[in-house]
């Protein structure tokens, strides 16, 4: 796993990279760090021909490119490399920086005892997305695009799509999630051989079934969920 | 007695399922066949055989156990008037029908030819306004909701109206029907529109009364910010005297090489009355960048009622916002059942806490509204949104329901809900224009 660093602090930044190489040095796992800069100018001349698997960012780096840009450049280029941002609690904007730049973690400088702590454990999240990467080819996933983002969904994890009255959305069901976007339910039900067309306005995806109350005309899920099904559909449930 | 006449027993037989059918077409309600056998069984056969007894008196049976049934499937009472009025509209339906067949085929004898027509005629009257009405409610319904006291005035005018009409009915010459029936009409329709001014006037005072309201705690919201931006102004001010002093007292660990004196000074004294106050204040920036002032306040104050609930609350707000195309009313009120339920949610819990965050994407500006919840409650995503549930008792969990119901009839807005232990995340996607 190829690491970069930048930090406009010099001592800072030999303290980031003095904890990682320790770590990297004790586990063996393969760490390396192959750039560790003051200047962001560095990352982006990196970047160019080059690319790693994390980026550790401050925020605000001195230069007329701040961390927040230095990442939208990374995203651009990479969509899944780990991106940590290394900022104070008055920077802090945890919420906006994980949608828009789907950063991994922040690291609190302000208090420097937890700083190595923080850092190590972010560090292994780092590294199990990293291995995770490779092995995401087995499980068969398709995309959402609701109007902001766009999610990966694994077909496991479907419950029921439900189609809203009277407004062309779709909720899909997960586990513990809805996710709501536009679409026609036309266009899900042949996505995989488990989902059926239980109801006009129900997709129900077989293997989560509990059990089925033809009378009401009920399907209940493992998780806890009902949904409804007509009466001529119901039939090729049985 | 001929059967086909239209002031035969059959008329009022054929009109009960049309009744059920416009409430069960206005309220969207579903009947499951048990529904139906059990409707059949204690609301037609009895009011057919009433009916024979009594006349249109026993139309008031029907009236009864219907209400009786929709509040059962609905547990509502308010639509008590729904019921109410579709039969008044349904009586002058059948006046107008009446009255249309007799001029369109005066002369003609051939009675099942009158009977036939008029029924055609009422039931696409029926229709008509089913659809109608439908609309009429879901625009009021949208905008704002009725208050007690609007439900009241017209429940007792759409009652005494439906007496006035039964007593004129029962005084229908049967000898001289058509002219009755005209006569009937005239005085239905002069009291029916002078009930519709009324009822018009009543709901424009309403809805003015509302707004007015909407706009007085608006402006109470907005104060609590005003008063939130002088407070932080007067400790800025504090700070700056304190300063000096604090850089003093600095002055006298360092002169005396008392380090460790000097250590839990600064890390007790100074940087944790600094958090404190920071957390208060980097919100109050934030703000800055709202800039739909209703909002503002509406969210300003939920920021001091988390604070007064000891919850942290924090606040992301990096670029501006300035618009979001939608009812403003509408807008504060998903706001305001987020946070109260995320602020709710976060209390009296371990490390509770409240994030929410405005971010422009690409397509959309997303709101996020995270908080941390009591874990040992094992909550489902899809439980959250059925009617009164709620992990604090009853009657508290009407406004999940309610925003799903409000983002429902949004066309251009969309909510995701996921449950990440800890946290309880919550997005509302508002399209940009």
């Amino acid at each position: 796993m190829d690491i970069v660093i930048c930090e406009d602090d010099i001592v800072q930044l030999e303290k980031v990279k003095e904890a990682i190489e320790n770590y990297a040095m004790i586990e063996e796992n393969g760490m390396k760090i192959v750039l560790a800069t003051t200047n962001p100018d560095d990352v982006l001349s990196f970047v160019e021909d080059g690319k790693a698997d994390c980026y550790f960012f401050d925020i605000d780096l001195n230069h007329k490119i701040t961390g927040i840009a230095l990442g939208s450049k990374i995203r651009e280029k990479d969509p899944i490399a780990s991106l940590v941002y290394i900022t104070t609690h008055a920077e802090m904007s945890y919420l906006t920086f994980i949608y828009k730049l789907a950063a991994l973690d922040f690291i609190i400088k302000d208090n420097p005892d937890t700083l190595k702590d923080k850092l190590l454990s972010t560090l292994k999240e780092a590294h199990r997305r990293y291995l995770k990467i490779g092995e995401q080819d087995n499980v068969k996933k398709f995309q959402i695009k609701t109007t902001g983002r766009t999610h990966n969904i694994d077909f496991q994890s479907v419950y029921f799509f439900e189609a809203c009255t009277g407004s062309h959305k779709i909720i899909l069901h997960l586990e513990n999630e809805h996710l709501e976007f536009y679409g026609r339910l036309k266009d899900y039900e042949d996505l995989h051989e488990d989902f059926y067309r239980c109801h006009k306005s129900f997709i129900v995806n077989k293997i989560k079934i509990k059990n089925i109350d033809s009378k009401e005309r009920i399907i209940f899920l493992d998780n806890g969920e009902v949904c409804n099904a007509s009466a001529r559909l119901i039939k090729g449930l049985k | 007695m001929e059967l086909f006449t239209m002031d035969s027993p059959l008329t009022a037989i054929i009109q009960l399922p049309l009744l059920l059918y416009f409430y069960t077409y206005v309220l969207d309600l579903h009947w499951s066949k048990k529904n139906l056998i059990s409707i059949v069984l204690f609301l037609f056969l009895p009011t057919i055989v009433l009916y024979f007894f009594f006349g249109p008196l026993g139309i008031s049976y029907y009236l009864a156990i219907l209400l009786l049934f929709i509040y059962r499937k609905t547990k509502d009472f308010g639509h008590a008037i729904h019921v109410f009025i579709a039969f008044i509209i349904l009586v002058i339906g059948d006046n107008i029908s009446n009255i249309i067949t007799f001029y369109l085929f005066n002369g003609i004898t051939n009675e099942l030819i009158m009977f036939i027509s008029y029924f055609t005629i009422y039931i696409t009257f029926i229709k008509l306004f089913a659809y109608c009405y439908k609309k009429i409610m879901e625009h009021l319904i949208k905008r704002w909701v009725f208050n007690s006291y609007v439900a009241y005035i017209l429940l007792f005018l759409s009652i005494v109206t439906l007496i006035f009409m039964y007593i004129n009915i029962m005084a229908i010459d049967h000898d001289n029907f058509y002219e009755s029936v005209q006569n009937n009409l005239a005085m239905f329709l002069i009291y029916f529109v002078l009930l519709m001014i009324s009822i018009f006037v009543i709901l424009y005072l309403a809805f003015k009364q509302y707004k007015m309201k909407q706009r007085e705690q608006e402006m109470k919201n907005f104060e609590s910010y005003v008063t939130s931006i002088e407070q932080i102004n007067q400790s800025m001010r504090k700070f700056k005297h304190d300063y000096i002093n604090i850089l003093s007292s600095l002055r006298t660990f360092i002169d005396n090489k008392n380090y460790e004196g000097l250590h839990t000074y600064f890390y007790d004294h100074i940087l944790e009355a600094n958090h404190h106050e920071q957390l208060n204040q980097q919100a109050m920036m934030m703000l800055n960048n709202l800039k739909i002032n209703s909002l503002k306040g509406l969210v300003t104050t939920k920021i001091l009622q988390a604070q007064s609930h000891q919850v942290p609350f924090y606040i992301e707000i990096v670029e501006e916002i300035t618009d979001i195309s939608i009812d403003p009313i509408i807008l504060n009120r998903m706001v305001g059942i987020l946070l109260d339920n995320a602020i709710e949610a976060a209390r009296g819990v371990e490390n509770g806490e409240v994030r929410m965050a405005f971010i422009h994407m690409d397509e959309v500006i997303l709101l996020v509204v995270n908080n941390t919840f009591d874990k040992q409650i094992a909550i489902k995503v899809h439980e959250i949104y059925q009617e009164g549930f709620s992990t604090k008792g009853e009657n508290r969990g009407l406004g999940l329901a309610n925003l799903r119901q409000m983002i429902n009839n949004l066309h251009n807005v969309n909510l995701n809900t996921k449950i990440n232990s800890p946290y309880f995340i919550q997005e509302v996607e508002f399209q940009k224009e």
